[in-house]
């Protein structure tokens, strides 16, 4: 029988099924500071151990302040919360890559330079967002704090079966669009819940062409498109990625480990319940209007009439969308003045992110009334980016350059954009309130973001890119 | 945990909106205030930001403000509830407020497992029955709604409107009064066994 790439990891993976149900074992087990509480006092109640600590992570990336010289203590907000999390880990013996750890970062981020998901694992993370690391050919998704302690418990879980959905992009991308553009071009076009309840394969010509970091973008992005689980058939490219990283296995044990990896690929026949695909050519630089990621259109498009939505329901999202982003109908996005510009998160906030924001800001001023600051992904791409002097480049346009953690991606430290402030954003979600109260939010690529910090308005950041040359 | 659950009846509070996310239910500003404050007082802050103004003043607009829906226990919601962030908060927050079921077209993933988990019914219905129900609620009167979970039927004012579906061991669960813990306890040699087959093949799976 023919199986998909999916299936070749969730089958053997499965250690018992249930009506529809599968128990699922999990090979990792990630935590982070603001979802994993709740867990540990469940397995308190329950008088439950962690059933495998050498097969779990914990990071600190969440709740903790981004300001150059700041501690676990810096916030006091959420303070209490930081050591509460460091103490229950440390008492259970889970390793725990904590701020001043040169290895801090965003867990998803972290999870991968360490080489701790590796192709052909399940992985799980109290963060929606974890599916990022399916570009590594893994099956890696975010879960409830329940979840949590039953995965620490028993180090697997009871999950629906999903349908298996391939998503296909053929062609060659324009230059300035990115993976970023294809992951906004796909939930706009098949919707935020068009991959709901499937595991999603992306597969295609541009696909393979994608730098891994940019698979991670994309993958990223999977849960917008309402699919807990996204992945990349893995290649060349992530073994080279993966190759020296600290739990990468090592010498032959790698060789060996690649043999198995290469047969991770769905086989020529196999069969998936539903097939979207798209056109590169067809994909310009996106940004995102309203307050779902499926609200994207072109940069060179026009705000949607609410007139032209498919159905009622639609039209009174559309409606209140409007009002929240507090645009018109009609009119085109660009030139939309805008006061914060973000590049950071789990989405975009990797090495080669920086590098194109860099590219972009290189030799130019931000605008006088905008804030713009630079959250790298890790501590380790900070130290890179510091190394290339990227940093350098930044600072002397105007960006601020951060410690690593999520910062204004959900704000759940102290970074906020601030009550009726506009920010042009890297991160995955433009949610009414979701970088504070109040803030709105347009999502776009690491170079968009740089070109409207530059000019202080929504840009096309290709027209900003010719006059500099 | 809560005790069985069989059938449900009360006021169905209409929030017809699509991909209601888990910001919008339990948004960062005021869960980091009350942080530290215990799931007893994630009532407080239930859709927050719909609730209140900048100033804190109730928005008289939003359905739950309005005093026949200030209740619950059903909420009726669009398409794609619960998406975004895995924040179980979300779900703690609508069962601490008195919702017991989330009647929906369709729930986003993450939200839906959670809801199983914490004994909050989600329930999925099609688009004719949704219709059927919305065009129920906008009598004057709030109508009251019973859901039977083992029939898996909505009635109306007594009146048989259609029926929902939910996965079969989260329905289970619920209805049963227990969670997965106890099952999966039965099976923890099927998992150290597959564990074990899984890392003799691939030695790196292996902490
Ligand atoms: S950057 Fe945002 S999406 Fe990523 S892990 Fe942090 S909060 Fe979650």
């Amino acid at each position: 029988m023919p199986r998909t790439l999916f299936e070749k990891i969730w089958q053997p993976h499965t250690a018992r099924t249930y009506g529809t149900r599968d128990l699922l074992t999990l090979d990792r087990v990630f935590l982070h500071d603001m979802t994993s509480l709740p867990a540990f006092e469940t397995l308190r109640e329950r008088n439950l151990a962690v059933a495998d600590v050498g097969r779990t992570l914990a990071v600190i990336d969440h709740t903790v302040a981004t300001a150059p010289g700041r501690t676990e203590e810096t916030y006091p907000v959420m303070a209490p919360t930081v050591r509460s999390f460091r103490r229950e880990v440390t008492e259970r013996g889970i390793p725990l890559i904590g701020l001043g750890d040169p290895a801090q970062g965003i867990v998803h981020v972290v999870a991968a330079e360490q080489g701790a998901v590796l192709p052909g694992m399940t992985a799980v993370c109290g963060d929606s967002h974890t599916c990022t690391n399916g570009a590594l050919g893994a099956i890696a998704f975010g879960i409830g704090s329940t979840e949590i302690a039953h995965a620490l418990a028993y180090q697997a879980l009871w999950l629906p079966r999903p349908k298996s959905l391939r998503v296909t992009v053929n062609g060659v991308l324009d230059s300035w669009v990115s993976g970023k553009d294809i992951a906004l071009a796909i939930i706009s076009r098949f919707s935020t819940d068009g991959g709901t309840g499937c595991a999603v394969e992306y597969a295609g010509s541009a696909i393979r062409a994608l730098s891994v970091e940019e698979r991670m973008t994309l993958c990223n992005l999977s849960i917008e498109f309402g699919a807990r689980v996204g992945l990349v058939a893995p290649d060349d490219a992530v073994f080279s990625y993966l190759e020296g990283r600290p739990r990468t296995p090592k010498g032959a044990a790698f060789d060996a480990a690649i043999s198995a990896w290469r047969d991770l690929a769905s086989d020529n026949e196999a069969h998936f319940d539903k097939e979207y695909s798209i056109d590169a050519r067809s994909i310009a630089p996106m940004v995102s209007w309203g307050t779902s990621p499926e609200d994207a259109i072109p940069v060179d498009g026009a705000v949607p009439d609410p007139g032209t939505a498919r159905d009622r329901s639609q039209r009174s999202r559309w409606e209140r969308a409007l009002v929240y982003a507090n645009l018109e109908a009609g009119k085109p996005i660009l030139g939309t003045p805008i006061d914060v510009a973000f590049i950071g998160s789990c989405t975009n906030a990797r090495l080669s992110d920086l590098r194109a924001a860099a590219r972009v800001v290189d030799g130019r001023k931000v605008a006088p009334a905008v804030r713009a600051l630079v959250v790298p992904g890790s501590s380790g791409v900070k130290r890179q980016a510091e190394a290339e002097g990227l940093d350098r480049i930044f600072r002397k346009a105007g960006f601020e350059w951060h410690e690593s953690a999520c910062s204004l991606c959900a704000a759940l430290g102290p970074d906020v954009v601030g009550r009726g402030k506009r920010c042009a954003s890297t991160s995955n979600r433009n949610f009414e309130n979701r970088q504070g109260p109040g803030s709105i939010t347009h999502l776009m690529s690491p170079p968009m973001v740089a070109a409207a910090a530059v000019n202080g308005a929504i840009t096309d950041v290709r027209t900003l890119a010719r006059t500099l040359a | 945990m809560t005790g069985k659950l069989t059938g449900l009846e009360g006021v169905a509070v209409p929030l017809l909106w699509d991909n209601v996310d888990t910001d919008a239910l339990v948004p960062a500003a005021p869960h980091k205030r009350i942080n530290g404050g215990g799931r007893d007082r994630l009532r407080e802050i239930l859709f927050h930001e719909f609730r209140f103004d900048a100033a804190g003043q109730l928005k008289p607009d939003f359905v739950l403000n309005e005093v026949q829906f200030a209740q619950g226990p059903i909420l009726l919601a669009g398409e794609n509830f619960g998406c975004g962030s895995s924040r179980e908060v979300a779900v703690w927050a609508l069962l601490d407020y008195g919702f017991r079921a989330v009647i929906a077209r369709s729930f986003a993933e993450i939200f839906e497992q959670s809801a199983y988990k914490n004994h909050l019914l989600p329930a999925t219905v099609d688009a004719p029955t949704h219709a059927r129900i919305v065009s129920a609620l906008s009598r004057p009167r709030p109508p009251q709604m019973s859901i039977d979970l083992l029939a898996r039927r909505i009635a109306i004012d007594d009146q048989s409107i259609g029926s929902f579906s939910a996965d079969e061991m989260g329905l289970e669960m619920i209805v049963q009064g227990v969670d997965e813990f106890a099952l999966t306890a039965q099976y923890i040699p099927d998992i150290a066994a597959t564990q074990r087959r899984l890392t003799e093949a691939c030695p790196w799976l292996a902490g």
